[in-house]
């Protein structure tokens, strides 16, 4: 039941969250090379393709409305299969617990030079991106190398027994919003963020905040509400084409199912949970928007007004840098922009649907639809990002700490940063984003069979909804077409 | 027209051709006062090419392409050229390193607040 009392709430903390965006700033740490802009040409043909398939999946839906969940799902655990897929779960928990060590060791103690320690690539690129990449494409790995359910396992039986503390249920995901706006912060605008150091102290810090909230409350109580990547890692996974179930361990079940299904929600998700959807949304697609110029020029222009000049001169003498608080603010501009005009347009769309529910419950129902396009940007936005600066992971595994070891004798091996053609990485962008937006569009449409499937005017109803996917399809495609700013 | 001009129009038209076979470009850019002038903002060339960017400067400085992970040094002496063959195909930011300048406020992190001098853009054929 959500009370008027908890939607204020809900509204007031987020309204309070200070969220960023990448600013091409971990590329620029990184320092390679940025992707050519999308050539005119390619730009036209990805809008009109996005178009033309809005257009056809709304016909098929009208011929041949499909029932809301019944998707059907194939096994993939035959015996042979569950024989291979025994011993993954334990390598991947080690291979997560051994992650996690190495990048606060290193972090810590190793080379404060970006490029030479083993912390920044292995969190700001394996990690972040590579995970958002499997997540997507493969199923939701993180489930499996999370490392912190493995180090509470570790304790003795006794202490993890019964939760001393019940998990308020009003509170629901809130926490993860907040630790997910630090973190893009970090990533974004902390001038610091791609610090060994900072990367160190982070991962430290969130492994004792993690493991006091699994004490605290519950392992499965935290990992639902408290682990953030959790949650963000099982919003991008719930894209794939896999689903898998674990019990004591044991791979239990393992589905193959049409993409996107999994974003197909009996209930509307709740608040915080819509929050740190368009939140993830937002850090994805204007990590882009912060690398245009069209961004330094309006930056620039805000900066001139007089009221910011005001504002600036009063940070500068709290020692506040003036770049990083300017930032930080125009960006948090961003997502609540994002909320307000997605909440707008599920106010038509009920409107127009002569849908019994609220904008607010429409918009809880279809963020779940948004992903797919996110997901999309993501995709090819980073791919050049993982295949060059991923490629210092050959030398960081010899000399993690760069202390001038060469443990697998790789210490040698210089970046080359001519793999990926731009062709190919204008090609994948395009595609990803089409088949992103026909996803996208699928999504909302079977949600708005289950919620105002009987209605005669439920089609009506798509029509903004299908126009804001449209919308937000173009940005990424004009994002992509924008020349990076380094 | 006379054997004479034909032979010297062909001999142009080859020249020409050879000129775009032979893939060079040639820039000239300066720095003033930090700024870039003379040149675009984004030199674009195609894979191949041999590109040759000529750099006169006030002050002295230090000039990185990424990428390429090449550099010089102008400087208010001579001219210094900076050659390589566009092998990669991308966007890659140059960047200005004034080497008089002592950084002032204490630059914290990695991520250095340089804005990029110009772009070289590299695009396939």
């Amino acid at each position: 039941m959500h009370t008027l009392a908890h939607q204020g709430r809900g509204l007031f903390l987020f309204a309070l969250l200070l969220i960023l965006w990448p600013a091409e700033a971990l590329a620029h740490a990184f320092g390679y090379r940025f992707d050519l802009p999308l050539p005119v040409w390619l730009f036209g043909s990805g809008t009109t393709a996005a178009i033309v398939a809005s257009f056809l999946v709304m016909a098929v839906f009208v011929r041949r409305p499909l029932a809301g969940h019944d998707f059907p799902r194939v096994s993939l655990l035959s015996a042979t299969v569950a024989r291979v897929v025994r011993p993954l779960p334990g390598l991947a928990r080690l291979l997560g617990v051994v992650g996690l060590v190495a990048t606060i060791a290193t972090g810590l103690a190793g080379t404060t030079e970006v490029t030479k320690n083993l912390a920044p690539t292995l969190v700001w690129v394996i990690w972040w991106i590579g995970f958002a990449y499997l997540s997507a494409l493969v199923g939701d790995v993180w489930r499996l190398v999370e490392p912190w359910s493995a180090l509470i396992g570790l304790l003795p039986r006794r202490l993890r027994q019964r939760p001393p503390l019940a998990y308020p249920r009003w509170l629901g995901a809130w926490p993860s919003v907040i630790v997910f706006a630090l973190f893009a912060w970090t990533e974004l605008v902390d001038p610091g963020g791609a610090d060994p150091g900072t990367v160190g102290w982070a991962a430290l810090t969130y492994t004792l905040y993690t493991l006091a909230g699994m004490l605290a409350f519950g392992r499965e109580t935290w990992l639902r509400h408290g682990e953030v990547f959790t949650l963000v890692f099982g919003l991008f996974a719930r894209f794939s084409a896999t689903e898998g179930r674990m019990d004591n361990g044991r791979v239990v079940a393992l589905n193959l199912r049409p993409p996107s299904v999994g974003l197909l929600e009996r209930e509307p998700v709740p608040w915080p949970m819509l929050c740190l959807i368009l939140v993830v949304l937002s850090t994805v697609t204007f990590d882009g928007l912060m690398a245009t110029p069209q961004w330094s020029t309006g930056l620039e222009w805000v900066l001139e007004q007089p009221a910011a000049r005001t504002l600036l001169i009063a940070a500068k003498g709290l020692g506040i840098d003036a770049m990083v608080l300017a930032e930080t603010l125009a960006l948090a501009a961003v997502p609540v922009g994002f909320l307000a005009a997605f909440v707008g347009c599920c106010l038509l769309v009920g409107l127009l649907a002569g849908s019994g529910h609220g904008a607010g419950h429409l918009a809880r129902a279809y963020a779940p639809s948004l992903v797919p396009i996110a997901i999309a940007y993501h995709l090819g936005h980073y791919l050049s990002f993982l295949a060059l600066t991923g490629q210092q992971m050959i030398f960081l595994v010899s000399d993690p700490f760069g202390f001038g070891w060469n443990l697998f004798g790789t210490a040698a091996y210089r970046v080359n940063p001519g793999v990926l053609d731009a062709e190919v990485t204008w090609v994948v962008a395009v595609v990803a984003i089409v088949l992103g937006h026909v996803f996208s569009v699928f999504v909302a449409h079977a949600t708005a069979l289950d919620l105002d499937g009987a209605r005669p005017r439920m089609l009506l109803g798509q029509v903004p909804m299908v126009a804001f996917q449209v919308g937000y399809t173009l940005l990424s495609l004009w994002l992509f077409a924008q020349p990076a700013m380094g | 027209m006379t054997h004479g001009r034909w032979f010297a129009m062909v001999v142009a038209a080859l020249c020409a051709l050879t000129g775009d076979a032979r893939g060079d470009q040639r820039v000239a850019c300066a720095i003033e006062g930090g700024v870039l002038k003379g040149c675009d903002p984004v030199i674009r060339v195609a894979r191949g090419q041999r590109v040759d960017i000529v750099w006169t400067s006030d002050v002295p400085c230090e000039l990185h392409l990424h990428g390429y992970d090449l550099t010089v040094k102008p400087g208010p002496d001579a001219p210094v050229t900076l050659s390589f063959v566009a092998a990669m195909t991308g966007r890659f930011p140059m960047e200005l390193h004034d080497t008089t300048k002592r950084t002032d406020k204490k630059e914290r992190g990695s991520r250095h607040a340089h804005r990029p001098l110009l772009h070289v853009e590299v695009l396939p054929p």
